[in-house]
Order: C-alpha cells, then structure tokens, then sequence
C-alpha cells in the first residue's frame, strides 16, 4: 500500500508491504502508516453551538484521534451540542465521544 | 412617408419581413432566424417623416422572461396618486424627485428590490459633453441642459461630482490638422461649451502619461463624472423626503386604456388608479407604451460591458480619454482589435469619482433586455482596444467587471414627449447613453408638462437638500473626529479597502429609502467595492445588517428576492433555543 | 499622543509574534489591530496541524492564536483592537501613525514599525470568470468566517475552484457539515495545496481533483444555480469543446493569496515582483528604514509555525535597528519561483540568515546553490521540492567573504 504522510506537512511518500514501512522519514510517520493501513484513525475538528451571540459557535476538537469510520457518528453528536457556559480553551465539552476514551475540547475560549 | 422606399431598404435585408405604416409609425412583422438580421432591418426602417419604427419581427425560438417579483399583495390597491412613475432608473428617480416639488402625489413603482439596478447602475457615470450628439436631437437638448445641472444638484443631493474634462486624442498629423478644427467647429456649433485644442506638450501637463502617439487633442473641459447610482439613489432618496412615495418590488402587468385614456394601471401589489402615467421604464420602455396604447417606438437592447481596475492604477488617468477612431490603428495593434468591440463611439479609459480607473464600454447588441452576463471575449477586446491609449493596461489590474443594456429606439435618440394616442401618458422613454447626463433635465420638462396637466402648484417647503453623513474617510481628522464623538459607530471600520465605517452602514439602513441588502448596502455607503471585493466584509456587513433588522443572518439577501446567501445554522442544537441567557 | 519603540500593524499571528519579541527585546511595543479581537485568521481556521514546529504539538488555529495573545497580554504591550490605521507618514525621527477607533482618531509615533498586515484572497473576477453576478460565489475565507465564526452554511452543494490549502481544508469542512462538494477544480496540472492536505481534505472522503480544469462560467440570477467548468491547455486556457455545466448552489474560491501592501505602498516601500511583499534584508528591514515587514504581507507562507518564526525576528530586529548598510543583492537564479530576503545587509549579522524558498517546479531532487562574485560557496540538497510547500534553511553568509560590491545569486538546480 502507497500513501502519503499526514503528521506534519512535509508529506513523506511512504510504502507499507507486509507491516513494513518504507520511505518514512520518522518514527511518527512509521507509526502512522502502519495504523493506516489496519485503522486509519483521525483528528475531527469542528465547532458546537453555543449560547452566546459574541461566539455563536465555539471550535472544538478531539483530543486524540478517533477510528476514520467513526467520523460520521461523532458529527452527529457535535451538531446536537449547544454549550451554555463561557468555557475556556482546552475544556472538556463532550467526554469519550463516540465510543472511545477521546474527548472533545474547545479549541478558543468563549469571551 | 415613402413607404415604398423604406420597405425596399427592409427587404433589401429580408425579403419575408411585412412592411406597413400604422398609425404614423412603419410597423415590421414576420419571423427571421438572425437577431442581427432583425435589428438590421429595423434600422432601414427608420424614416424622418415616421413618428418611430415598431420592429415587431419575431426571433425564431426566442423567449425572454421579464424578471418579476413573485410577491402579490394588495399594498397598492385603490391607491390614486396624482402620477404614478414607471420604472426606478436614474429617470424615474429624477421624475419623481422634480413631482415633488409640486403640490401632488407621487408613486414610482420599480420591480426590482432597489432603484437603480438596471442601466443606471451600469454605466460609466460620464456626464457628457455632447459632442457626438447631432442637431435636432432631443439627445443634445438634454444632455447641454442637463450637463449644466450637475454641479449644483450633486451639491444639493450631496454626490460627488468632478469636471474631470474629456479629450479625445489625435494619432496622426492629418487628424490634428483636419479633424480637430472641424470638431471645434461642430462643438461651437452644437452648442458645447469649453472646447479646446491642447497640443501633445499641453496635453502632458493635464494627461501625465499620455500615449506616445499623441499628436494632439481636442479638450472638453465641460465633460464630468459621478457615480451613476449613486445619484440614482440620492434623487430617488430627496423625493422620499419631500413627500414622493417609491414602491419597490413592484411591477406594471397590464393598464385599462378607454377613450384615450388610462383608467386603471394593475401591479402585483393592486390596482392603482393614476392621473397621469410616466413611463421611464428603460429597457422595457416600449412594453410599458404599448400597454398605454402609445407606442411610436421599439428597443433594441445594447448590451455594454465596463472593468473597474484597482486605485493603484488611478495614474493611467486623470480626465477620461480615447483615441480617435479616425485614423487607423497602428498596424500590430490593428492585429489584435478586430475582435468584437462592436459598433459604438468606441469608449475610453477615464477615472471615476470613486478613484478607480474604469475602462470600457463595448456595444453589443442583443435580443435579452435583462442580459447583464459578462463575456471573456468583451473583457479581453476592451483591455485590447484601449491598451492603444494605455499602454500599461493589463488583465491584472481588474478588480471587476458588469455589464449593462442600453434601452435603445432605432432612431437612436430619446423618446421624451407627451402623448400621442393615449391622454394621459408622458414618455421619457429610450433614454440610453448619455441618460445619466439627460435625466435632471427631462425631468424638469416633464414636471413643467404635468404641472400644466394637473394645473398643480410649486410646493413652499420643497427641500432639494438631501439628508446625508459625508464620506468619513475623506474629511480631515478634526472634522471625522468630531463623527465619532458624536457616535464610535463611525470609527469602527467594517470594510477596509474602502475604510467604510459601521455608522455609515447603519445610516444607510436608516435612509429614507433603505435597502437592507448587501448590493443595497454597497451601492450606498461602498462596502465590498474596493479590492478584496467584500471578502473580508461581507460576513461583517450581513451581521450589521442582520442585528439592525432584527432578522436572522440567513434572511440577508444579496440584492434581488431569492439571492440567498445562507442557508441556515450549521449546528442542530442552534436551533433549538433562541432563549438568551 | 502616544510613543512607542515599535508599532507592529495587525494583530495575527505575525504581528503578535513580532510584538512579543520587540517587548522581550526591551522596546515599548504597541498592536493595532483592526478587527473587534486578536489573533487574525487563525480565529476562523478551526482545522488542526499548527504548531508542530513551534509548540511541536498539533493544534487548532485558534488554540495557536489564543498561546501568542496569553503571550502578548503577559506582557507590557498596548494591543488596541477596533484600530484602524488611516495613514503613516515618515519623519525625521521615526513614525506618525493615524488611526481611527471608537474612541475617536488616534496619533501615535513610533521609531519603527512592522507591518504585519497578512493577505487577501483573490476573487473570481481577478481569475476572469465570466456569467451573471448572483449569491453564492464566494472565497474559501469568506465561506470559511461564516461557517466558522458565524455557524451559517454558505452552500449545500458547491464547487470549489482552487487546490489551494483553504480550498482543499473547505472542502473537507463542508462536507463535515452536510454539503455536497462535487469536485475540487485546479487549472495547473498539480495541486497547490500542501500533498497531506489532498490526502487528508480530499482522499478522505472521496471528492474527486480534477486538474488542468477551470471554472469559466457561473449562471444564475438571484442565487447561483450552477458552473461551466472547462478543461485548459497547457497554457492554462480553455479549450473550447471540453466545457461542462455543473449545478450546484456555490462556487467557492482558494485561487491565491495576495500580500497586502496598500501601507507600506504609502510608504514608499519597493515590493518584490516574485512575493509580492516587501524587498527586505535578513532582518526583515524594506528598503525604508526602520519599516519591518512580516508574515503573509512580507511573503504568504503555509506555515504558521514559520510566520511566527520570521515575524519574531522582524519585532526583535525593529526593536534596536540601525539603518540600511552595504547591502548585497541576492539574484533569483534559475528554478526559484520565490525567497527571502533578497538582500543581505553586511553591516548587520549574517552569519545565521535564515532563508525561505519556494522552488519553481516539482522536483524530486534538487540543489540549493549560492555563488558569489562568480564562485559557489553553498551547496544544499533538497528532496520532494513543490512549489506549494515553503523550505527553510540557515545559510552562513558570513563565510562567503562578502563585500559591498559582490554580486551574490541563489538557483535551484534539479537533478
């Protein structure tokens, strides 16, 4: 299996053959790759409505990543949240989201 | 008149098209497949001693749907005004602001969601000197009269306006020596004040980067410019506050004409029962005619396309100028222009009020009266074309471009009379290029007509002052100071290409004719004109005016009804409450 | 009226970088900001993957903002926010900096400044597209505030014009939130979007890449109802025969970014014809002393991790600058699409300059090259250049035994 490396922007062209990587430039990349191709998992970011008309929506993300597949399911769940306290940055705003031990944090605070 | 002579022009062009006088005007009919066959036609059928050409060949498979609201409500009905204005162009608006100076009631009806959305918007905003007029024209009655006017309406109506000068520039000797003394001759003539002829070493002193062929240039220091909606809008807003009424999204369906007269007028928003009937109606003018029973004319619509480039480029002009189309191009530049720049005077490079550098316009014409769609091929045969006059003109300095339809008549002049076959009915109708200049003055015309009509009198407390902020930007800092003492509104700026301030929005949305859309706002107070386009501003100018209406961001429209621009919340859980906390 | 040391104009990321850098280095710092907050447009760009150089954790934009505005607020700076600067005229002993705020106008004086004014995107009329003028068009950022910052949907089914990084992180956006987005439309053969983004934004959930492609046409009246998409040649025009008309309700734009330089033009600035920002020298100086340039004004970068780093030192260096010196010119040889700095000032450090570059093709190998006075005196090479995706390197430009007449050029060469 062809991909490329989504850690960081450089964007390694890597070849996974029988759970060997190659073209990776580092340990993360190896690990990456390896995981996409049994799991891919990923970091959703989003945001959540909020009570407040200064912010009406507050940016969140996950605090790990989660299964790629369980993308659709935790969109769901974003789109029913409405946060009605002035949370700050790195908040917990939904915890093990999506049948994991990832959490949803805010990624501004509400002002 | 010669019939016989004019269908022999006709079907010189199309052997199938019937020919027939009717009613004083030569009538056409038939089917041909060519829109340019048609409009050709029409032309050979214009004959002096004929009150018009009534050019109803149709277009084979052609359609056209007039663009109408699709609100119906029963707003106007009964409604009996003293005169009812057909149409919110810079025509109807100049009508109705001279109506209320009388002692009379006065509704302007517009189909569209703003005044000023047709033509009048989408033009250069040259006030004209009237040098390509010819005499007998109402054309050159007009625009003399109407060019006078300018300085002090703008003035009263608080719209910019500059006697920037228009000169039109010599290539070869021969033009210098024979062309310029005969346009002097015709300018004095004519009637146009301030002509001139500059030398090349003249011309540099007024025109810092004048092409190098310049041999020489006839001055017309008399030519201007102004925002063309702008003071569309500003008329339309001084008539408002003397007493006029304008009633938008509204459209003329269909009139009861008996004796030669109009008894009742249906709109989609009811019955209206007017004294007079005004038809300024542009682009549809001959519909509106002939629903009063009054045609003697017929529009060919003239589709003209015009870039604005960004300020930075304000030094490639500073009055507005073209070449003289007299001599021929220079041969690699001949190479490059045959491309359809069309059949008009030839349009030119010039500076607006607003300090962009506008270029343009072509004349194509075209069978679509509401066609405004722009065309790569025009762009790129105007930047082609006036490149000969500046050299350094380069796609890269567009910042946008629109396009606009002249209402044109065959005889190419304006319909502006009383009458003919229906009592009550004043036309001030095919009023194309140089409309903007012409309208103050026809105006004055038909307030005098209706005046003697209704034997109505000059109100006492007519103000022609229109209420408005200056632009904040251009005062000095005591004075913009002094604005934001008054209200910090005007020191936060909302769009920073054209340093528009959020009070100046918000004064907008309060005028008396507001237009609680984002075009509506823009043409007023210029957010989004500059060179992002509105991008950083446009997010900004739908909460303004979101908050100020009370409405949800995603009722901001654009311009017209149906120009959405959101659609609604991104998050379910928005919906839920709207309970603040 | 108020003095300061340093006036950094705008209060992203460059500008706060700049700004805490020029207190740290002891210089009475002030941000004008004209927006009602801080943080640029990191507040709208809610996507992850800033911060890996400079934190080296994988943050949101806003995450990153809010760390550099703790930074600035800890600190003696005067930020002022809804402050818009109207004019910056140059006198004998610094700067005069008019602005206009809710308080009124406001004056300042500074002895330098850096302009870190950021960028604008550019529209679908700079790309010459053609048709009516209705709702829906819109530029990846202006889709992206209202999706972001106000929670409104611009589109529910759209095209997108552009493999540009915000084109390509909308397009995954959208699609997080319910819309269609029927292909990503780019008129050069490759990408301009960093490849992990492809990946991430567009591989992820099957929306199709067309390239060699462009928007020509959009129709519509009130609300656009659909585009004509053609395919060009390799002159990136179209060819006629090959147009498609795709409804869909948006058409959403990431065409480039434009460095935005209307102050620094007041200024008398000379702007580099390759990046469209200011000429500068390794200290981030324009060609008008004391003017420090920064960020995506200065050059747009793809990294923020980057603008912080470079902004940080235009602030450390407006703090205490000395005028221009002996400047070489550093000539843009072949393979280079862009870079900074174009000079190199001799009377000021140089021994660590610190250069971005951008090459001009895709080239899987490549060597970085500097000579000077006709001899090479660097050699670098290079692995997976793009155009879209910015290098940094630390150059020793005072082994090249430089003097005020040298000629000094930098390539690119494939191999």
């Amino acid at each position: 299996m062809e991909l490329v490396c989504i850690v960081c922007p450089k964007g390694c062209r890597m070849t996974v053959e029988n759970g060997v990587v190659t073209g990776n430039t580092c340990k993360k990349g190896e690990a990456f790759a390896k995981s996409e191709a049994t799991c891919p998992m990923r970091t959703v970011c989003s945001t959540v409505a909020t009570a407040f008309d200064s912010m009406p929506v507050l940016p969140v993300r996950t605090d790990g990543e989660i299964p790629k597949s369980k993308i659709g399911e935790l969109m769901q769940l974003i789109s029913g949240i409405r946060v009605t306290e002035k949370v700050r940055r790195g908040d917990v705003v939904a915890a093990s989201v999506a049948g994991t031990e990832v959490n949803l944090i805010a990624t501004a605070t509400i002002y | 008149m010669n019939l016989n002579a004019v269908a022999k022009r006709v079907h010189k062009i199309a052997p199938s098209v019937k020919v027939e006088e009717y009613r004083g005007c030569v009538r056409l009919s038939g089917e041909l497949d060519s829109w340019d066959l048609i409009y050709r036609c029409g032309v050979a059928a214009v004959s002096g001693k004929s009150l018009g050409v009534l050019n109803d060949i149709r277009l084979k498979g052609f359609s056209e749907e007039m663009k109408k609201p699709s609100v119906r409500d029963t707003a106007l009905e009964g409604r009996r005004p003293d005169v009812l204005v057909v149409g919110g162009g810079i025509t109807g608006c100049a009508l109705a602001r001279e109506l209320s100076r009388l002692d009379i009631s006065v509704l302007l009806v517009e189909k569209a969601n703003d005044v000023g959305t047709g033509a009048s918007s989408r033009n250069d905003g040259c006030i004209h000197p009237g040098i390509d007029l010819h005499r007998g024209q109402l054309k050159l009655h007009y625009v003399l009269r109407g060019n006078a006017m300018y300085e002090n309406l703008c003035k009263e109506l608080g719209c910019d306006f500059e006697r920037w000068a228009q000169t039109f520039m010599f290539s070869t000797k021969w033009e210098r020596y024979i062309i310029a003394p005969l346009m002097l001759l015709k300018g004095k003539l004519l009637g146009v004040p301030d002509m001139s002829f500059k030398t090349p070493a003249e011309m540099r002193k007024i025109e810092p980067h004048p092409p190098k062929w310049l041999t020489g240039a006839v001055y017309m220091a008399s030519a201007g410019v102004v925002s063309p909606y702008k003071v569309t809008i500003a008329l339309a807003e001084n008539a408002v506050e003397n007493g006029a009424e304008v009633s938008l999204n509204t459209v003329v369906e269909s009139m009861d004409v008996q004796g030669g007269v109009i008894r009742a007028v249906h709109t989609n928003r009811g019955t209206v029962y007017p004294r007079i009937v005004v038809n300024a109606a542009g682009a549809y003018s001959d519909v509106i005619a002939e629903m009063a029973g009054d045609r003697t004319f017929t529009i060919h619509p003239r589709k003209g396309t015009d870039l604005i480039l960004d300020k930075k480029k304000a030094y490639y002009a500073i009055s507005s100028f073209a070449r003289s189309y007299f001599a021929p191009l220079p041969k690699e530049a001949r190479e490059q222009t045959h491309a359809a720049v069309g059949h008009t005077k030839g349009g030119g490079v010039m500076r607006t009020v607003d300090g962009n550098i506008l270029v343009g316009p072509n004349a194509v014409e075209q069978p679509y009266r509401e066609d405004t769609t722009t065309d790569l091929d025009d762009v790129m045969a105007i930047i082609r074309k006036q490149k000969v006059a500046a050299d350094e003109l380069s796609t890269a300095d567009i910042i946008t471009y629109f396009a606009g339809v002249r209402a044109a008549t065959y005889e190419e002049d304006f319909v502006v009379r009383k009458g003919i076959f229906t009592k009550n009915v004043i036309e001030a109708a095919g009023i194309q290029s140089p409309g903007i200049t012409a309208a103050p003055a026809i105006a004055c015309d038909v307030r005098d007509w209706v005046k003697d009509m209704l034997g109505a009198k000059m109100k006492k407390d007519f103000n022609p002052v229109r209420k408005h902020t200056p632009k904040l930007a251009e005062l000095s800092e005591a004075e913009r100071g002094e604005y934001v003492k008054r209200n910090p509104a005007y020191g936060e700026i909302v769009c920073r290409c054209e340093e528009v301030s959020k009070g100046e929005i918000i004064d907008a949305l309060e005028s008396p004719l507001k237009v609680c859309t984002v075009d509506g706002i823009k043409r007023r107070v210029r957010p989004g004109m500059g060179r992002c386009q509105g991008g950083f501003c446009s997010p900004l100018v739908v909460k303004i005016i979101a908050e100020h209406e009370g409405i949800a961001p995603e009722d901001v429209l654009k311009g017209d009804e149906g120009s959405v621009i959101l659609y609604g919340n991104t998050k379910k859980a928005a919906e839920v409450g709207n309970e603040k906390l | 009226m108020k003095s300061y040391d340093v006036i950094v104009i705008g209060g992203g990321p460059a500008g706060l970088a700049a700004a805490e850098s020029a207190c740290k280095a002891g210089a009475k710092t002030a941000v004008l900001e004209r927006e009602a907050r801080l943080g640029g447009i990191l507040k709208q760009c809610v996507h992850d993957g800033f911060g890996l150089i400079r934190f080296g954790e994988k943050l949101a934009g806003p995450e990153y903002a809010e760390r550099y505005i703790d930074f600035v607020k800890e600190l003696p700076i005067d930020a002022y926010t809804l402050t818009f600067v109207t004019k910056i005229e140059k006198k004998a002993d610094g700067f005069a900096v008019t602005c206009v705020s809710r308080e009124g106008m406001l004056d300042f004086t500074a002895k330098a400044l850096v302009l870190a004014t950021g960028c604008r995107e550019r529209t679908a009329k700079q790309v010459l597209i053609q048709g009516t003028r209705p709702a829906g068009v819109f530029t990846a950022g202006t889709a992206q505030n209202f999706v972001n910052l106000m929670g409104k949907m611009p589109a529910k089914k759209c095209v997108i014009l552009g493999s540009g990084d915000i084109g390509l992180i909308m397009a995954r956006r959208l699609t997080l939130e319910g819309a269609e987005v029927e292909g990503v439309y780019e008129v050069k053969p490759e990408p301009s979007g960093l490849t992990r983004n492809i990946h991430q934004c567009l591989h992820d959930f099957d929306i199709p890449l067309h390239l060699s492609h462009t928007v020509t046409r959009v129709f519509g009246a009130d609300r656009l109802t659909a585009v004509e998409v053609a395919e060009v040649d390799d002159k990136m025009k179209p060819i006629k025969g090959t147009e498609r008309v795709v409804e869909c309700d948006a058409l959403i734009l990431s065409v480039g970014l434009i460095p935005e330089n209307e102050l620094a033009e007041s200024l008398g600035v000379k702007i580099n014809p390759f990046t469209k920002g200011p000429d500068c020298d390794q200290t981030y100086m324009s060609s008008v002393d004391g003017v420090f340039s920064a960020g995506n004004a200065l050059n747009v970068f793809d990294l923020v991790d980057y603008v912080s780093e470079c902004a940080a030192d235009a602030g450390a260096n407006a703090a205490h600058f000395t005028p221009s010196g002996g400047c070489v010119r550093l000539e843009r040889g072949r393979g280079l699409l862009s870079y900074v700095p174009h000079r190199i000032d001799l009377s000021k450090p140089h021994d660590k300059v610190v250069f971005f570059f951008r090459s001009a093709k895709d080239m899987d190998r490549g060597t970085l090259k500097i000579t000077a006075d006709g001899k090479e005196v660097y050699k670098k090479k290079f692995a997976f250049l793009r155009p879209p995706e910015m290098q940094r390197v630390e150059i020793d430009c005072s082994a090249f035994g430089l003097s005020a007449k040298s000629s000094l050029s930098v390539e690119l060469e494939e191999n």
